[in-house]
């Protein structure tokens, strides 16, 4: 089934409907469940580069070798260039699907693509000792920096003052966005330890006779909870990647007034 | 406003899917063009035509995107300097001070 053509309309009136913050999380979740197969290829393409060097880097955490993580964080820092690349290539994807359109020129905006992700990456960690705003709107700046790029020939700078409007204006809802994913970040997280638990502590040894001792020393080290926290990452950053799209597309709807459903809010609150 | 601003300005007896960003006038879909991710209509398209037929080419700005240019290595080295100081404070959090 080609999703550009039988199912944009959905989902693109669906990111553009208003309705609750997480409509577009929701939108962003039946994409992935419909296209899973144009998504995966190209997020594991994006992280495999990092997540080799990730597990490098724990292990030399975990065996604190200084000298190697060092190495380490510097490719990391190749491989997070590498992922902004390649995610900003799935969103195009996304973001083609969603308008029913033929994808555009990529590689002309990708330079752009990667300076707005890394002045957004300064104010999400940098900016974030300071105080939480600029980490706020450096978030939605580098998840929206592909589409907002890509959409129009525009310079950059005019487009991201544009999305810092659109940001602004929808600041609330994506306060709220951002609440709903930390509940699923902390939920997932959860039932995977709990899960992980359960199936050492009880499954293994009483339903199957296994003993659990190897086990339990491999899932008690460091090294195991920390690549289980870069699994989750890793799902949760999927999701976000897509879902950014969606997003882009409520935050513009909203602040350019092309949301019916706001605008016959506003005209029936001035109604006498 | 009148309750008939639901339906299409030129359609009345269709529902409007959205309102043209130039002209503000509720649009249905046979009326509505989606350009630039807005929803424009015929007319609104006509207006944004002339506007932009009328506009003077601008200055590209060097500037800007200069500055940019220069600034990166340095958010480039921050970026690692946070991976750097992240590693170190987990190797304290698991072995200690050594």
């Amino acid at each position: 089934m080609d999703f550009s053509e039988k199912n944009a309309g959905d989902l693109g009136s669906l990111a553009d409907a208003g309705g609750p913050c997480i409509a577009p999380l929701d939108a962003a979740a039946e994409y992935l469940r419909r296209r899973m197969d144009r998504v995966l290829p190209l997020y594991v393409l994006a992280m495999a580069p990092h997540a080799v060097v990730a597990v490098l880097l724990i292990d030399a955490i975990v065996a604190e070798r200084r000298s190697n993580a060092e190495t380490y964080c510097i490719f990391l820092v190749i491989a997070t260039l590498w992922r902004w690349v390649w995610l900003a290539r799935l969103q195009q994807n996304v973001q083609a699907d969603l308008s029913a359109r033929q994808r555009g020129p990529f590689w002309k905006r990708t330079a752009s693509i990667l300076m707005v992700r890394l002045f957004s990456n300064f104010a999400i960690t940098w900016g974030s000792l300071a105080a939480g705003v600029p980490a706020f709107y450096g978030l939605y700046v580098g998840t929206f920096a592909a589409p907002l790029l890509l959409e129009s020939d525009e310079p950059t700078i005019t487009r991201v003052g544009q999305s810092l409007s659109w940001i602004q204006n929808s600041g609330k809802r994506l306060f709220r966005v951002s609440i709903a994913m930390t509940a699923i970040t902390i939920l997932l997280t959860a039932a995977i330890f709990l899960g992980q638990a359960a199936l050492a502590g009880t499954v293994l040894p009483s339903l199957l006779g296994v003993d659990g001792a190897d086990l339990n020393v491999t899932i008690d080290s460091w090294a195991w909870r920390m690549r289980l926290f870069y699994l989750i990452f890793l799902v949760i950053d999927a999701f976000w990647t897509v879902a950014g799209v969606f997003l882009y597309y409520d935050s513009q709807s909203r602040r350019l007034a092309t949301d019916l459903r706001v605008r016959l809010q506003g005209m029936m609150e001035v109604q006498p | 406003m009148a309750i008939s601003q639901r339906f299409c300005t030129n359609h009345p007896e269709r529902p409007a899917i959205g309102i043209c960003v130039m002209t503000r006038k509720p649009i249905c879909g046979e009326c509505s063009t989606r350009y630039e991710g807005v929803n424009y209509s015929r007319e609104g398209l006509k207006l944004l035509q002339r506007q932009r037929a009328s506009a003077k080419p601008r200055k590209r700005k060097l500037l800007v995107p200069l500055l940019a240019w220069v600034v990166s290595p340095a958010l480039l080295y921050l970026m690692y300097l946070g991976y750097m100081t992240t590693a170190d404070a987990l190797m304290r959090l698991l072995h200690g001070e050594s």
